[in-house]
């Protein structure tokens, strides 16, 4: 549907990541070169295309059809921001995109913004890869392991940099304020999970506020790059403020699920299968959706929770009861599909 | 007996994923619209 699109996403992003300095390729193109999944991209020009005939703002003008995305808007000796990938600035490495098929209802500038949206995703891996002291990714070192935390770190910040500057060349300012804001979010996000709870006592006791917490955490760590960039999607094409807000309310549910599902496979997938170690959120001391929602039945949990699962045993514990869990689990499922069947 | 906050928080999941479907129910029909919906309904059945 958008695999032409999607053929040549990793190019494309790897135009916006050259930079006068060798070793800055190197780890900056680190994470671009397995195959990532490239989730976010692909909502983005799903959202693209089935918006493309959603109606219109009654603001909207059609686009001129010589995109500027490419071009920047200060005098680039100003800007001294080598990047020998560019086209502008050195046609030669032009590299074939499918951006001049001018048929597509995929506008020039939503393209752009999926490769934003997998710019801002993996500089969040870079630098989650150094705060969770990780030592792979997609069955290769990770990049803090393979280069140190300090380039992985500067890495990280220069994909975030070229993002905003591929950003500001959309020229729209509300597209800029969507996902500018996407990166404060993912900050702050990152800061809430410090903690498993918001006062973060040494012996919480459950409420419903545990929940909220973890939720809203979840909502800027994982679901608001995915339902602005489907806002701003939205934005690009000129939709009216229905579509607007029906793209955005999509992303932001579907962030919310795509992060529980993640957060259960962490405890149901083994190790080989999920490509990463398996149980590693408690192993760093968080405790996702399936721990807390188990705490409320279970107070004794409270302790663990408030001391991270850092005192020996506490992970075994945990493991040991979400075994049993996970049986009990699986056993419900299959006793569902049975009663289905009957 | 353990298995609710596995259970509970998957029901949760499948929440999100129909009120994500829901928003989009008004767009034209399509077939990127339809992969909006199968993206949704992936997102349940993944495995990594």
């Amino acid at each position: 549907m958008v695999a032409k699109e999607m053929k040549f996403l990793t190019g494309n992003i790897r135009q916006l990541l050259g930079s006068g300095h060798p070793s800055l390729d190197t780890v900056a193109q680190y994470y671009t070169q397995g195959e990532g999944k490239h989730v976010r991209p692909l909502i983005v020009l799903l959202m693209s295309r089935a918006t493309a005939l959603a109606p219109k703002s009654p603001r909207y003008t059609r686009q001129s059809s010589t995109p500027d995305i490419d071009n920047s808007i200060s005098p680039s000796e100003i800007l001294s921001d080598v990047n020998p990938n560019s086209p502008t600035m050195n046609p030669l490495a032009h590299v074939p995109t499918s951006y001049s098929a001018s048929e597509s209802d995929i506008l020039p500038s939503q393209r752009r913004l999926a490769e934003i949206t997998e710019l801002i995703h993996t500089a969040s891996l870079l630098h989650d890869d150094v705060i969770d002291h990780s030592v792979s990714r997609r069955g290769n070192p990770s990049a803090n392991l393979e280069f140190g935390n300090k380039m992985a770190v500067l890495a990280g910040d220069f994909l975030l940099s070229r993002a905003s500057v591929a950003l500001a060349r959309l020229r729209d300012a509300e597209v800029t304020e969507l996902l500018a804001t996407v990166i404060a979010n993912l900050v702050e996000g990152e800061f809430m999970q410090l903690k498993n709870t918001a006062r973060d006592e040494k012996n919480p006791v459950w409420t419903e506020d545990t929940i909220s917490y973890y939720l809203q955490k979840t909502y800027l760590k994982s679901a608001s790059l995915i339902s602005k960039s489907c806002r701003a999607t939205a934005l690009l094409g000129g939709s009216d403020e229905t579509t607007v807000d029906a793209a955005y309310l999509y992303g932001k549910n579907l962030g919310l699920a795509f992060q529980l599902v993640d957060d259960m496979l962490d405890y149901t997938i083994s190790e080989k299968e999920l490509g990463k170690p398996a149980g590693a959120d408690l192993e760093l001391g968080l405790a996702t959706a399936p721990l807390l929602f188990a705490w409320k039945n279970n107070r004794e949990l409270g302790s663990l929770v408030g001391r991270k699962f850092a005192k020996e045993g506490d992970v075994a514990r945990v493991g040991f009861f979400h075994r049993s869990m996970k049986h009990a689990f699986i056993n419900d499922i299959i006793g569902k599909r049975t009663g289905d069947a009957q | 007996m353990h298995s609710d906050g596995l259970e509970q928080t998957r029901v949760l999941a499948e929440e999100y994923a129909n009120r994500a479907i829901a928003a989009i129910d008004g767009f034209p029909e399509s077939e990127a619209k339809e992969g909006l919906v199968e993206m949704a309904v992936k997102t349940l059945k993944r495995r990594k």
